[in-house]
């Protein structure tokens, strides 16, 4: 195989799947990564939460939550999800994307509430202590001191889990879900040019991917010093 | 730490057992038919871009399994997903069957209700070895290729020939073919076996390749194809290969061949795939 | 009257005894400094004062009101055969409020403005108006040569202007006491001394205060008493007079030694 047949039969299958890939498969697999991803902060908070509890039994059951999650490959939960769960809650109708959909999201809830709390614990144990000796309770500290300071950790952490998860979602093309991977091997299983195909998804994944990953970095570098604060601040005084 | 392994084993151990003792699928007027639509033109997508359903999964093995659901009354659901997946699904009862071009093996027999064979054209009944263009006559014989590491799709119907019919060769297992074609070239292996019409379609688009003109001496039982049921699920076997037997003695198999070629449409020229991986 | 007193406070980590029954109490208005070597107990102990750090066993009383919540086998037994009522939950919020407390690294909330870091608690847990706050923040900002920083991020103070933001932080709940956990040991030598001269001008106006320095002159200048702590208890204690004039303990000798 060739240099020029490859482009060629690249330019080949672009002409006639384009549209498979740019428009069906990168569109399903963009909803299933903001699905996953904005699912998944929502439960990963909670869990953290649960994680920080005082009760040392949650404190427990969510530390295997998230072991077990972040333990087993991602494929054995999807055929949970696929298999296992719809045969357990056989009233419950849903579409395989949506069981695919709610696989992501409970993996990236596991992934997303580590991010979350070492996002709290880097913050420096001594704004708690000021705040508690000002005699705030521990809901007080956390929300009006911990928090907004833990974001700044949080933020450009979350963004590196959503370009995990958009690649995570190649596996969900095992149940053909009409993303990206799943377009992959169709279009690959009726023209049989594999490696052209391959070569496509993998162009249009890093089209995704390294943008994302620039902004991410830039945000991690905006974020990183306190003069976030200090540059903040001073814009918001030229404004007044 | 001791109390949170013995936890995490449990779970992993429940969840097993969940996925082992799945309830069979219970009386429906569905009939639901596991298949990865990756290889034409067995079972492959539609180009057609307003398809939708089960109209969106075409070949020759969704021809066959609108044809059981019709004998038997049932409505048909398609449930697509990776060739592994399959057996899977069935294993645990959530689909009824898979219908995804896979060939008889004894393991396969052993945990699956298998019907009998159904033929897709002359889809698997030659296996031949292909090599590199300029090892002409160097490998057409089992004694030649004695010795020689030869390739073959792993879990396929050629790895086990291979077995077989070349005790003294080395076999290497690959992915795929696309990938052992890239590792033929890389001198992972000096042969590759194949179905014949997969290696014609190899050739025909890389003019490097030749059929080393050794062919695998193939037994009926691995010519056909066979659907895929739950251990036990005796009468649906028995409605299968009463309606696997009416079709072949009407005729249907080469016409359906014929036509799930024609939709496949396959610019390359490829005629087949060979189902390498069943 | 007393302010503070603590009964044989016990406290360690892990295998390390870091108070071994500490007895001690403050008066009310007193100004109290406490000296020593490193790890000896100091910082530890006045962390103990407002349960940032919890002792094991002996009792804190607040104000006349014991708020540790620790029990003696005597109390235990009492309690178990009823001839004693179970004691009240200690709500240790509100004791804190009336404790201000200084930190050696400051501890200045980064995210809030400095006029805010003064007025988010007094707003949060007194009740104040945001403006009535913000008019303290400026009075306190004011008297401590910082008012025009009012509006600016603590990100572009210097260590010796946060350490001043945190003090008239903790003046904001208008403290009944002031706890200092070596105030200038994080700063610039050329800052120590701005620094200094806020807490002087604060313990004239007659605030009780408690002190962990390693400042000797300052503790000699501005304290009551002055409390040796070494090998987690108080080894010796007087006036600085006493205490740097005449030290008799050997432990105290040999410190004052290596410090002066």
């Amino acid at each position: 195989m060739s240099f020029t047949t490859t482009v060629s039969n690249v330019a080949k299958i672009l002409s006639k799947y384009w549209q498979v890939f740019l428009i069906d498969g990168l569109s399903r697999t963009l909803l299933l990564t903001i699905i996953a991803v904005s699912f998944g902060v929502v439960l990963g908070a909670l869990v953290a939460l649960m994680k920080m509890s005082r009760f040392r039994i949650l404190r427990f059951l969510f530390t295997v939550y998230i072991e077990v999650i972040r333990g087993t490959p991602i494929l054995l939960q999807l055929y949970i999800f696929y298999f296992v769960i719809p045969q357990m809650l056989p009233f419950l109708k849903l579409s395989p994307f949506m069981w695919v959909a709610i696989a992501l999201c409970i993996n990236s809830s596991a992934y997303v509430s580590e991010v979350i709390r070492s996002g709290i614990q880097a913050v420096d144990k001594g704004q708690t202590e000021a705040a508690r000796s000002l005699g705030m309770n521990a809901n007080q500290t956390m929300w009006k001191i911990v928090m907004p300071q833990a974001i700044k950790n949080i933020l450009p952490a979350l963004g590196n889990e959503f370009i995990a998860i958009l690649k995570e979602t190649s596996l969900a093309s095992t149940f053909f879900v009409g993303d990206l991977m799943s377009k992959y091997l169709e279009v690959k299983g009726a023209t049989y040019l594999g490696f052209e195909c391959l070569l496509i998804v993998g162009c249009i994944y890093l089209c995704l991917t390294y943008p994302l990953s620039k902004l991410v970095g830039y945000f991690e570098k905006k974020m990183s010093t306190d003069s976030v604060y200090a540059k903040r601040k001073r814009k918001h005084k030229a404004a007044v | 730490m001791k109390k949170t392994i013995a936890l995490l084993l449990t779970a992993v151990m429940l969840l097993g057992l969940l996925a082992g003792c799945g309830s069979a699928k219970s009386e429906t007027k569905t009939l639901v038919v596991a298949t990865s639509p990756d290889f034409a033109p067995m079972e492959f997508v539609s180009s057609d871009e307003n398809a939708k359903g089960n109209d969106k999964y075409v070949g020759f093995d969704m021809t066959l399994a609108a044809y059981l659901a019709e004998g038997m009354g049932m409505e048909l659901e398609i449930k697509p997903m990776s060739f592994d997946a399959c057996q899977t699904a069935v294993e645990m009862g959530s689909v009824d069957m898979a219908i995804s071009g896979f060939s008889w093996t004894e393991e396969r027999a052993e945990n699956f209700n298998l019907s009998d064979y159904y033929h897709a054209g002359d889809n698997e009944d030659e296996q031949i070895i292909i090599t590199l263009a300029g090892n002409e006559g160097k490998y057409d014989t089992a004694e030649k290729l004695a010795g020689q590491k030869v390739g073959a799709q792993i879990a396929s119907l050629q790895e086990s020939l291979t077995k077989e019919q070349l005790p003294d060769s080395t076999l290497v297992t690959v992915a795929d073919l696309t990938t052992a074609i890239m590792q033929l070239r890389n001198g992972d292996f000096v042969a590759l076996a194949v179905a014949k019409g997969n290696g014609s379609a190899i050739i025909a688009s890389n003019p490097d390749i030749i059929e080393s003109g050794f062919s695998f001496e193939v037994d009926e039982k691995y010519t056909g194809n066979v659907v895929m049921m739950k251990k036990g699920a005796d009468d649906l076997t028995a409605k299968v290969n009463e309606l696997l037997a009416k079709a072949e003695s009407e005729g249907k198999y080469g016409p359906w061949y014929e036509e799930a070629k024609a939709t496949a449409g396959i610019e390359v020229s490829y005629d087949d795939q060979g189902n390498a991986a069943s | 009257m007393e302010m503070i007193k603590t009964v044989d406070l016990h406290k360690s980590f892990g295998s390390l005894n870091v108070l071994t029954g500490v007895n001690q109490s403050v008066e009310k208005g007193e100004v109290v400094s406490i000296i020593g070597p490193s790890g000896g107990g100091k910082s530890t102990f006045l962390r103990c004062l407002n349960l940032l750090e919890k002792p094991e066993s002996g009792k804190i009383y607040f104000e006349g009101t014991e708020i540790t919540g620790n029990l003696t086998k005597e109390e235990k037994k009492a309690i178990h055969e009823g001839k004693m009522p179970k004691p009240a939950k200690v709500d240790i919020d509100l004791h804190r409020q009336k404790m201000g407390m200084v930190f050696q690294h400051f501890n200045v909330f980064p995210h809030l403005s400095v006029s805010r870091n003064i007025t988010t608690a007094p707003v949060m847990l007194k009740g104040k108006t945001q403006a009535e706050a913000d008019e303290m923040a400026k009075e306190l900002l004011n008297r401590v040569g910082l008012l025009d920083k009012y509006d600016e991020m603590p990100g572009n103070l210097s260590g010796g202007q946060k350490q001043r933001l945190a003090i008239v932080r903790a003046l904001a709940m208008e403290p009944d006491v002031m706890l200092f956990d070596e105030p200038t040991s994080a700063l610039d030598p050329e800052m120590v001394g701005e620094v200094l001269d806020v807490i002087k001008g604060l313990v004239s106006t007659g605030m009780t205060s408690v002190i962990v320095t390693h400042e000797m002159r300052f503790a000699r200048e501005v304290s009551d008493r002055v409390l040796f702590m070494a090998e987690g208890n108080i080894l010796e204690q007087g006036t600085p007079e006493q205490i740097f004039g005449s030290p008799t303990h050997p432990r105290l000798k040999d410190f004052l030694a290596k410090v002066l």
